[in-house]
């Protein structure tokens, strides 16, 4: 073995370190090295948009940046998204509007959509789309994601 | 903390794992490379459930640390043999029935391996020192002995492929021997989830106190700790078995030692119980009480305020700290005293005792979004665990799924919830899966034990040895909580009269609450101790009277259509046909040594308690499924003796029949397993299933064929019409067709209903089911100077009604023995002011494989009404026989008064002392 990384971040505001082999991928030290399985992997290339995590507020897919990269970064998971049991607005938008089916998509989506809220609060319908347009869903048709994405906004808004 | 690499060869692979310097050799293998065939039984090289081969030596792997491997070549069970591929002594261990729950059999395997490389060729003696460093609390080690025998001899035993097909009265070998021999089977702590952290419990330091305050702010401060719960943050209801006095933690005050007053979860087990150290308590010290007599005394301090308002399902005067009285008689004692020649008087004391499974409590929990709790766990009763989670908790029942794994050796030690509430409570709090699992210390110092005991005897016997009166007085020390008490005062009821006739009888049983730790319903619960006071005083009476022993018994002992104290009228009695055959077994009537003590005691059981439903579902390919929600504890009934039932109601092989291992989601609802219920109960709703569902294959195939269902026979996976081979259908296609026409399987259900012989009079308890009868008798020596007991010879007699399966029936008389000798010579739980002196297998003795003496088994078959087959229960029963036996010979022996358990080398040579001559 011997040829690891000891790399330090910070994941989900908790400090965290770990051992990873410098070809490793985010993505699989996040699923195989600290289990974090909410992110998913979907085609393993960039382009589904399962694996969306958000590093030092960038949001990029976790298949496509390697672990070694993230050495004294913040990593954001879907599952630090909500905090002490309570729902982020997103989280509970998505349910309430069905944001949803076979669900293997929707922790990405989430993560796409905090990173377009932490960017711009009070999105236009469009900006939504080309948001979400890095990540597919083969369930949905996308209406009740992007529906959910504005009521969240409008929830965050009124806060 | 900075990690160390260790290379090292394991099982002929190189290997190399980044571990901390400290990590010892057990966890590496167990944790970090995920090998989890070596066990942990108690973390102190006492058990030998870990033991691996370093460089080709037996060592346990708990006592050396991981990096002492470095370089060197270890094999553990994993390396040994392969399905398909076995090692001989694994092959062996299977065949001969050397494997029961199978945690300590990785180990055992090991040991003998070990010896056997460097020995091929050693004789007994040498073999049971090799083994002599593992425990194991199933077989009574006869059958792993033959093992050891049968590889060394470059035989072996006959099993499965010689022709012990499955069928009833068949050797076959146990379902489960293939995966618990090769050390995959999994048991609790083997659960390994992703993310899982580790829970500890904080316990109360007191026997009786206030507890003032709890304060847990230095151990939040401990990197690493995830959650920490008190019994302030939750929501806690009263649970129990009869009566309903528990609460997860203590509150306003701490009853006994150990009691928990708070679970704290961290990243690792030693974070959790270092930052368990740090959860500061203020108590105020009140007084306490431990001596159950002194408990029920005028002005004792009271264990719990007002017992009165908890529930109990019984009727039962209750107040003070007595928890439960029971009183059942016939005739009139004093009138039979007046007309007795003598009245003899004697009491009678056990101590606590410890189960003694070799797998510590463990559990594991995972509670999803919706705030299900998922838990894995060691349990013998996973439906009823549920209740009391739900109870406990105050959540509904749907709230939790109990997924029981493997159990190593449960003997009524994992009847009762023990760690289940905290994992979830910490699983819920830290939104991470949560294993909990007793040290050996704490499993020996805080879980429910087998009850002290004090009964005090008063019998009448007329001149020619017939018994007219015994007047019995018991009084259990249930500890601080009573959730087995009654139950156990209640079977000791039934059992004080022994099985014997006498006219008239006065029975009281007490359950005294104190500062103990609690007291639960271990095998045979009250048994062993009715058996030693009961025996030994009616020996005495014996002797009183000028009698021998078997004489004596012979002329009391209950026969067809004598009533026991409830007035249940009994049949398939053989007490004298056993009696008299273990007795031959020692040869009883020849001429005593001087020094020799022969003793003799015989018992009498239920077989089996609470009804049950069994279901057997078609696969489309003409094989079985077998369901039942009953678990296995480890004795093996339900992987042999009702599979080989099943198979014979249906009529088909029994490979052809799977056993489904499920969960509390999918499995029917079943009470558990104790009670000796898995063949009288549970193997018998398991055959009438299967006749239920041969009538409609036969009936399917009947129809196909379009013949009448009476000429209908079902042979060699072939549904045809007798006596015409042109009119037939394979099994397979009758249970494709009928799969795909309705859409789902043939299913033959019954149910095996609760019904309890009828009683004259009102007891708790009830008539019990075809009772079993059993006698013990043994010969033994002690050494005069340093006390020590040697037994010679030992035989045991055992009417199962019909043996379904001789091997798995013999392995529970040996280890019954095993575990009665123990209680016998050496098991002793000491506690002084609540406090438990020996919590290990170091200062609490189990019997080891050169302690076993040569033992004589011997199966009679008196069938149970009840059929089919007429057999009986034998998990309990040898357990409770041996108390009496050895105090009788060596009351013969030595000349001495025998009035109290263990007979330890310090207790003989104390009676020497003291001979009552």
């Amino acid at each position: 073995m011997g040829n690891k990384s000891h790399i330090t971040a910070t994941i989900n505001g908790e400090a965290r370190d770990f051992l990873c082999e410098p070809r490793q991928s985010l993505l699989e030290v996040l699923r195989d090295v600290l289990y974090l399985t909410g992110t998913k992997e979907g085609c393993n290339d960039g382009n589904c948009g399962a694996c969306s995590v958000i590093v030092d507020g960038v949001l990029l897919d976790a298949c496509c940046m390697l672990a070694v990269e993230t050495e004294g970064s913040s990593i954001e998971t879907i599952e630090g998204l909500a905090k002490e049991g309570e729902l982020h607005p997103l989280q509970s938008a998505f349910l309430e509007e069905t944001g949803m089916q076979c669900g293997i998509c929707t922790p990405g989506f989430l993560m796409s959509a905090k990173a377009l809220l932490d960017k711009n609060p009070s999105p236009n319908e469009q900006q939504v789309r080309h948001w979400l347009a890095g990540n597919l869903c083969r369930c949905t048709g996308y209406d009740k994601l992007v529906r959910s994405v504005m009521k969240a906004a409008d929830t965050l808004a009124e806060a | 903390m900075k990690k160390q690499t260790l290379s090292f060869t394991l099982n002929d692979q190189a290997e190399s794992i980044e571990i901390a310097p400290r990590t010892r050799l057990l966890d590496a293998l167990r944790v970090d490379l995920g090998l989890t065939g070596a066990k942990e039984g108690c973390g102190t090289g006492d058990c030998g459930s870990c033991t691996v081969l370093l460089d080709g030596k037996a060592v346990n792997s708990c006592m050396i640390l991981a990096l002492q491997a470095e370089g060197r070549d270890v094999t553990t069970i994993e390396g040994l043999g392969k399905p398909g591929s076995l090692h001989p002594i694994q092959q062996a261990m299977i065949r001969s029935g050397g494997i029961q729950c199978g945690f300590c059999t990785p180990g055992m395997v090991l040991s003998l391996k070990g010896l056997l490389d460097q020995n091929p060729r050693p004789d007994e003696a040498a073999v049971r020192v090799a083994i002599s460093s593992n425990l194991c609390r199933c077989t009574g080690y006869s059958k792993i002995l033959d093992a050891a025998k049968t590889v060394i001899d470059g035989r072996m035993p006959p099993g499965a492929a010689d022709g012990n097909d499955g069928a009833v009265g068949s050797r076959m070998a146990r379902t489960d021997a293939l995966e618990k021999v090769t050390g995959r089977a999994v048991y609790a702590e083997d659960v390994q989830l992703p993310r899982m952290i580790y829970g500890a419990l904080v316990r109360s330091p007191h026997a009786h106190a206030k507890l003032l305050s709890i304060d847990t702010s230095a151990a939040r401060q401990l990197p690493g700790v995830k959650a920490i719960v008190t019994g302030r943050d939750v929501e806690m209801g009263y649970y129990g078995y009869e009566v309903r006095d528990q609460r997860v933690f203590a509150l306003e005050k701490v009853r006994f030692v150990g009691e928990p007053i708070a679970a704290v979860a961290a990243t690792t087990p030693d974070i959790a119980r270092e930052a368990a150290s740090k959860v500061k308590a203020e108590y105020e010290e009140l007084p306490a009480v431990f001596d159950p007599e002194e408990a029920l005394s005028m002005g004792a301090p009271l264990v719990h305020d007002d017992v009165n308002v908890y529930e109990f399902d019984w009727e039962s005067e209750r107040k003070g700290n007595l928890c439960y009285k029971i009183e059942i008689g016939e005739g009139d004692v004093d009138k039979g005293f007046e007309e007795a020649d003598q009245v003899i008087e004697g009491s009678y004391e056990t101590p606590e005792a410890h189960p003694g499974a070799i797998e510590p409590h463990s559990s594991t929990a995972m509670v999803d979004s919706s705030g299900r709790a998922t838990i894995w766990t060691t349990t013998q009763k996973p439906f009823a665990f549920r209740s009391y989670l739900a109870a406990a908790l105050k959540r509904p029942l749907s709230s939790f799924k109990i997924i029981p794994t493997h159990i190593g050796g449960g003997f009524g030690g994992k009847l009762f919830p023990c760690l289940e509430p905290y994992a979830v409570l910490l699983a819920e709090r830290s939104g991470l899966p949560v294993q909990m699992t007793l040290t050996r210390e704490e499993e020996m110092g805080a879980t429910l034990l087998r009850h002290p005991s004090k009964v005090e005897l008063k019998t009448g016997v007329k001149r020619d040895g017939a018994l007219v009166a015994q007047r019995v007085r018991m009084l259990f020390n249930t500890g601080a909580f009573g959730p087995y008490g009654p139950n156990t005062a209640a079977l000791a009821s039934l059992m004080a009269s022994g099985p014997y006739r006498i006219p008239n009888l006065e029975i009281t049983g007490l359950i005294a609450y104190t500062n103990n730790v609690p007291n639960g319903s271990i095998r045979c619960p009250s048994g062993p101790q009715m058996a030693f006071a009961v025996e030994t005083h009616l020996e005495k009476v014996a002797r009183a009277v000028g009698m021998d022993g078997l004489a004596f018994r012979l002329k009391n002992a209950w026969e067809d259509g004598d009533t026991t104290c409830t007035g249940q009228a009994l049949d398939a009695v053989s007490v004298k046909e056993c009696l008299q055959k273990a007795a031959d077994a020692v040869e009883w009537g020849e001429p005593r040594t001087p020094g020799v003590g022969k003793g003799l005691a015989c018992n009498w059981w239920v077989s089996g308690t609470w009804g049950t439903q069994t279901l057997i579902e078609t696969n489309e390919d003409g094989t079985f499924r077998l369901i039942s929600g009953c678990v296995d504890m480890g004795t093996g009934g339900m992987t042999t003796s009702v599979l080989q039932m099943a198979a014979d109601g249906l009529g088909v092989p029994v490979e052809s029949i799977q056993l489904v291992r499920g969960d509390t989601d999918t499995l029917p609802w079943d009470h558990g397993h104790g009670g000796s219920r898995m063949v009288f109960t549970i193997a018998r709703s398991a055959y009438e299933a299967a006749k239920n569902l041969k009538q409609q294959l036969l009936k399917e195939g009947a129809d196909y064929l379009e013949a009448s269902v009476d000429d209908m026979a079902l042979e060699n996976g072939q549904v045809f019409v007798r006596g015409d081979a042109s009119h037939s259908m394979p099994l397979a296609k009758i249970c494709y067709n009928r799969h795909k026409k309705h859409g789902g399987p043939m299913i033959g259900v019954s149910s095996v209903l609760d019904d309890a012989p009828a009683t004259t009079k009102a007891h708790p308890i009830g008539g019990l089911p075809a009772p079993s009868f059993c006698a013990h008798a043994v010969e033994l020596t002690a050494d005069e100077e340093t006390g020590e007991i040697a037994v010679t010879r030992y035989a045991a007699a055992h009417d199962v009604g019909k043996v379904i399966n001789p091997t798995g029936c013999e392995g529970q008389v040996e280890g019954g023995v095993a575990m009665g000798l123990g209680l016998a010579l050496m098991e002793e739980l000491r506690e002084v002011n609540g406090k438990v002196l020996n919590p290990s297998f170091a200062d609490y003795l189990l019997l080891t494989a050169e302690d076993m003496p040569p033992l004589k088994t011997i199966l009679v078959e008196r069938p149970a009404s009840e059929g089919p087959f007429g057999a009986k229960g034998v998990g309990e029963p040898p357990i409770a026989p041996p108390t009496g036996a050895l105090a009788n010979a060596l009351a013969e022996a030595m000349d001495v008064n025998v009035e109290r358990l263990p007979l330890t080398p310090e207790e003989v040579v104390s009676l020497i002392g003291a001979r009552r001559s």
